[in-house]
């Protein structure tokens, strides 16, 4: 609800949270000039109105409450972080010009933000020509190895592979037949691609293969849902979806009112988490599945801890849903994102880009689903992959766990075996020998 | 206070019970002793595979299981975790009904090892462990307790005193099993339903045996379907039948299996027998004569598909072209009738699929369970009058001073629509679920594997209702009289002392209510968010222009053409490109009549 109300300006401000309109009151506060030597700047570049808002306003959120906590135990190298918060509107012509502001005029020394590609895409010549430093907390389609951005989200081989696979599998239900079905756009064609080679190359016919797309806000999947019930009426099939947004509502209506249930086909999707289940109508949902490297259900204190606090940051600070919010996927990356980036400063000593990514590379985290690690060679992390099935309550119930950390492939080895990604032997990209 | 009492009190009755234990033995001895006395191995034994149709003796309901060493088992369960699998893969063909409450609480994870609290006469000798199934968790000073019952059959676990006994969950056990042990169990788990009283269940039970191909299960379909009275049901028990017995050994009978297939038309055989029928590779049939019953099956299967999905293409293009008549209706009478470009159409629906909501919030907040169905009933007036009251609004605020200037009218009405959806974000933050009622979920099976969703028979008959009222109020209703006189002549009606702004706002009011229905329409196949409107405003715009502006029969043909086009299209060209082709072909149908379907006639081309 608030998130109309930040207006994009120029010199955001936080430094102490206040109670209740704080908030919104500090987007609009100028800065104060007496504390400028004792702070550090950060970015959050999120959108928060347009359509991408609904994902976008939470990991602002987060990483509010991050800054917060890291504030409270008493900042970093001696300066407390002081968010610069900037509201790019979902327009990817607009994340440009603002990430320019941010590196250019605020002078940050990271920004935390984008969640579509094409939005990091836009961004991406402003963070490579000024040397400056992004983290991009969302699940992405790889083929990208940039010295100015880590990527705190799952490459395809932390998501995608592993959830084929599951499927694959005698626990999970041994499929056959693989329906590819995506919205039109870079994420899911590229997904699909690397799919379609895996499923492949472990011996899956291409007729037993489909792939489809619709286009964005796609609303009508009776024809599609037909296919799929035709597509499966011999049995053991099931669905890889990354159909997007608002999408999704009218397919899994539709999939149920067709007498479809996840017992015959179970729909896997790399694009539902629990904030997005938050507003949906979870009943034609249950027992159906998702792949993330996190969930709001993971047992460990940390995540109890996790959850917990951002509920209570939620109420205390009045955002919409209280402290009915949760806690998701992306929104554990954008945590985890800032106190690596965090820690790599105070390993550094200091806030430079170059030195903070040195001191990046191999830092371990306790994040709240458990020890994260930044990779030695390039700026992806290595993260647990996690399956579960929705509950009615919008929640995952956990039904498969990879053993320990799944190293990041940026270069997925079934589309592109011969590079490689690596900054330190290599500058970004390499091809194998 | 009370809740301190409560606890201690079940904390008294565990004591009580555990002291009560050494005298009065349980199952889990009597469960140890029995397991002594009968080897695991003798409950291994397997139906023949090709019993067929006349029905063995072992798999038949055998609900007092005295013969088989179930309590033999369940122990083994508890004591042997490496050999869990095969000894619930042993249990499996007992298809004992003791036993059903067993397996479904092994499927949902409610099994757990219990180890009692020793006895206060003999604190030294350890109880023994026990399997116990836990009921529903209560949650008791911040801790969660369950009751306990014993696994077989599912009783109540009682203390001496024949009171319940309670214990906390983090005192328990979880029995740890895998998706393979549940993907293992759920085909029995349905075996038991083959003679649950409701209908649907047994449906189920018989399509996903079918699909399992467990030569195993084949008695119970054969005993089920003796029984059996209800005719969808047992179409579906041959079908499962029938499935099975492709697998047999002997291929007259699975010649016999692939023929009663053909005849049940069964589409979801169709792969299986496909594979079959091939002349090479790993799965085809070796029997020339079964070969050949197999391959009519597979002709006689396909020529019924192809019936069928015309069938249910027409379906789904009436369906889609009800949704485009219904959004595209208001849009015919404020832009047909009244020149006005009103792009602020999709949020007029947004505002009435938004009402919609809020009723639906209102029943469930106020009213009891058995209520809720009738929001959409009572949403779809509140829906029209909601959408129509803002209509009139923005009529007599803004629009009455841009009639005859349509450029303005589109730059005022783009403006609004910003204004709505940016409103709507903030009063209701972006995705909102509106659920449909009992009665519009799932759908009508008029053929086998053919499904009509009540959903979307329900919007074409709202869509069918909604044009023959407006029909009526345009031809039959004195306003209808004075809306087309003032569209017609605007200057003489008023001359003749019609109240030309009056009608005007109520026109107005009248088409954006109609998008408010449609709005609340769409609620039962879609979203609700602030930019849904946005997702349609060009298909009505779209089916407005092809129609031809003006005319509310053009406005409907218009509608189911593209509607059906779209959804002939659709099978063989993807959806993305089903929309390229579609839009292609209403750009040349317009280069060559650019009035659409049903040119206006007359003087009012001016408007």
């Amino acid at each position: 609800m608030m998130q109309s109300n930040f207006k994009a300006t120029r010199q955001g401000l936080l430094s102490k949270m206040g109670k209740g309109m704080a908030m919104m009151a500090l987007a609009f506060t100028a800065m104060s000039q007496a504390r400028a030597e004792e702070t550090v700047k950060i970015g959050i570049l999120h959108s928060l109105s347009g359509t991408m808002a609904i994902s976008e306003v939470s990991l602002k959120d987060v990483v509010m409450m991050a800054v917060e906590e890291l504030n409270a135990k008493g900042g970093i190298n001696g300066k407390k972080i002081e968010p610069v918060i900037v509201d790019p509107a979902s327009d990817w012509d607009l994340f440009a010009e603002k990430a320019k502001q941010l590196v250019l005029t605020d002078k940050v020394a990271v920004t935390f933000g984008c969640w579509t590609s094409v939005s990091r895409k836009s961004v991406l010549p402003v963070f490579e020509n000024n040397n400056a430093l992004l983290f991009y907390p969302v699940q992405y389609e790889g083929e990208e190895c940039s010295n100015n951005v880590f990527y705190t989200g799952a490459t395809p081989n932390q998501q995608l592979i592993p959830a084929a696979e599951y499927m694959m599998s005698k626990e999970g239900g041994e499929y056959k037949k693989f329906y590819l079905l995506g919205t039109d756009y870079v994420f899911p064609r590229t997904a699909n691609k690397i799919l379609r080679a895996f499923l492949l190359a472990k011996g899956v016919p291409a007729e037993n293969i489909m792939e489809e797309y619709t286009p964005f806000h796609h609303q009508d999947y009776q024809t599609i849902v037909q296919k799929i019930k035709t597509f499966s009426a011999g049995g053991k099939t099931c669905v890889l979806s990354t159909i997007n947004g608002d999408s999704n509502v009218p397919f899994y209506k539709e999939f149920a009112n067709q007498g479809l249930t996840s017992a015959m086909c179970p729909i896997m999707a790399f694009s539902v988490a629990e904030d997005e289940l938050r507003a949906m109508d979870t009943q034609y949902l249950i027992g159906h599945l998702a792949a993330w490297n996190y969930f709001q259900s993971v047992k460990a204190p940390s995540n109890s801890k996790f959850v917990k606090d951002f509920k209570e940051f939620a109420k205390k600070n009045n955002l919409p849903g209280g402290d009915k919010r949760v806690t998701d996927d992306p929104m554990e990356a954008a945590y985890i994102s800032i106190n690596i980036w965090a820690a790599a400063a105070a390993k550094a000593k200091s806030f430079e880009v170059d030195k903070v990514r040195k001191a990046a590379y191999g830092l371990k985290f306790q994040a709240p689903g458990g020890m994260v690690m930044m990779d030695e060679r390039n700026n992806h992390l290595h993260k647990p992959v996690i399956i579960g099935e929705i509950k009615k309550d919008g929640q995952f119930k956990i039904v498969w766990k990879s053993k320990g950390l799944v190293a990041p492939e940026p270069w997925s080895i079934y589309t592109s075996p011969d590079k490689g990604c690596d900054h330190v032997d290599h500058t970004g990209t390499y091809t194998k020998k | 206070m009370r809740r301190n009492f409560r606890t201690k009190f079940y904390l008294l009755n565990l004591f009580l019970w555990s002291a009560g234990c050494l005298s009065a033995p349980i199952h889990g001895q009597d469960s140890a002793s029995a397991a002594k006395a009968l080897p695991v191995s003798r409950a291994m034994v397997k139906p023949a595979p090709d019993s067929g149709a006349s029905a063995a003796p072992v798999g038949t309901f055998n609900p007092a299981g005295n013969e088989i060493p179930v309590a033999a088992l369940l122990d083994t369960l508890l004591k042997n975790p490496e050999t869990r699998t095969q000894t619930i893969k042993a249990l499996i063909p007992r298809a004992d009904h003791n036993l059903q409450d067993f397996f479904q609480n092994l499927f949902k994870g409610n099994l757990y090892e219990y180890s009692p609290p020793a006895a206060k006469a003999n604190p030294d000798a350890a109880q023994p462990k026990i399997l116990v199934i836990a009921g529903p968790e209560t949650d008791r000073d911040g801790e969660n307790w369950v009751q306990l019952f014993k696994t077989y059959p599912m009783q109540a676990l009682l203390d001496e005193n024949g009171a319940p006994i309670y214990a906390k969950t983090a005192d328990l056990t979880e029995l740890e099993t895998d998706r393979e042990v549940r993907a293992m169990v759920q085909p029995l788990l349905l075996a038991f339903d083959l003679d649950n009283p409701d209908a649907k269940k047994r449906q189920s039970a018989a399509l996903s045996l079918g699909e399992s191909g467990d030569t195993l299960q084949l008695p119970l379909i054969t005993a089920a379907l003796e029984k059996e009275k209800d005719g969808k049901c047992k179409r579906l028990m041959q079908e499962a039948s029938a499935r099975i017995r492709l697998h047999s050994a002997l291929p007259e009978n699975r010649a016999a299996a692939a023929k009663a297939l053909g005849d049940l038309h069964s589409g979801s055989a169709l792969a299986e027998l496909k594979i079959l029928a091939s002349t090479s590779g790993a799965g085809m049939e070796s029997d020339e004569g079964a070969r050949k019953e197999i391959t009519r099956a597979v002709q006689t299967i396909e020529a019924y598909a192809s019936y069928t999905s015309i069938v249910q293409n027409i379906f789904t293009g009436l369906s889609l072209g009800s949704i485009l008549i219904l959004m595209a209706l208001g849009l015919a009478i404020i832009f047909g009738l009244m020149g006005v470009i009103n792009m602020a159409h999709g949020e007029f629906m947004m505002i009435g699929a938004y009402a919609t909501f809020i009723v639906q919030n209102l029943f469930h907040k106020y009213l009891p369970a058995p209520y809720f169905g009738y929001f959409l009933a009572v949403s779809l007036p509140i829906a029209f009058l909601t959408s129509g009251g803002i209509g009139v609004l923005v009529e007599t605020t803004i629009i009455k001073r841009l009639y005859g200037r349509p450029l303005e009218t589109l730059l005022a009405t783009w403006g609004l629509s910003l204004l709505f959806v940016q409103s709507a974000r903030s009063l209701f933050g972006d995705l909102t679920a509106v659920s449909s009622p009992e009665l519009l979920s799932k759908g009508w099976e008029i053929f086998p594997q053919v499904v009509l969703p009540y959903n979307r028979i329900f919007i074409i008959f709202l869509t069918i209702t909604i044009v023959s009222l407006v029909s009526l109020i345009f031809y039959r209703t004195p306003l209808g009289t004075l809306i087309r006189a003032v569209t017609q002549n605007r200057a003489m009606s008023r001359c003749l002392g019609i109240g030309t702004r009056k009608v005007d706002a109520l026109t107005f009011g009248l088409g954006t209510g109609i998008a408010g229905i449609a709005g609340c329409a769409l609620t039962q196949v879609g979203n609700v968010d602030p930019g849904m409107g946005q997702n349609y405003i060009v298909d009505s715009f779209m089916v407005v222009v092809t129609g031809g502006v003006g005319k509310l029969a053009g406005t409907v043909l218009s509608g189911i053409g593209i509607g059906t086009m779209n959804k002939f299209l659709e099978p063989f060209l993807q959806s993305v490109y089903a929309k390229v082709v579609l839009l292609a072909m209403v750009i040349l149908f317009l280069q060559n009549k650019p009035s659409g379907l049903f040119p206006a006639k007359g003087r009012n081309e001016d408007l």
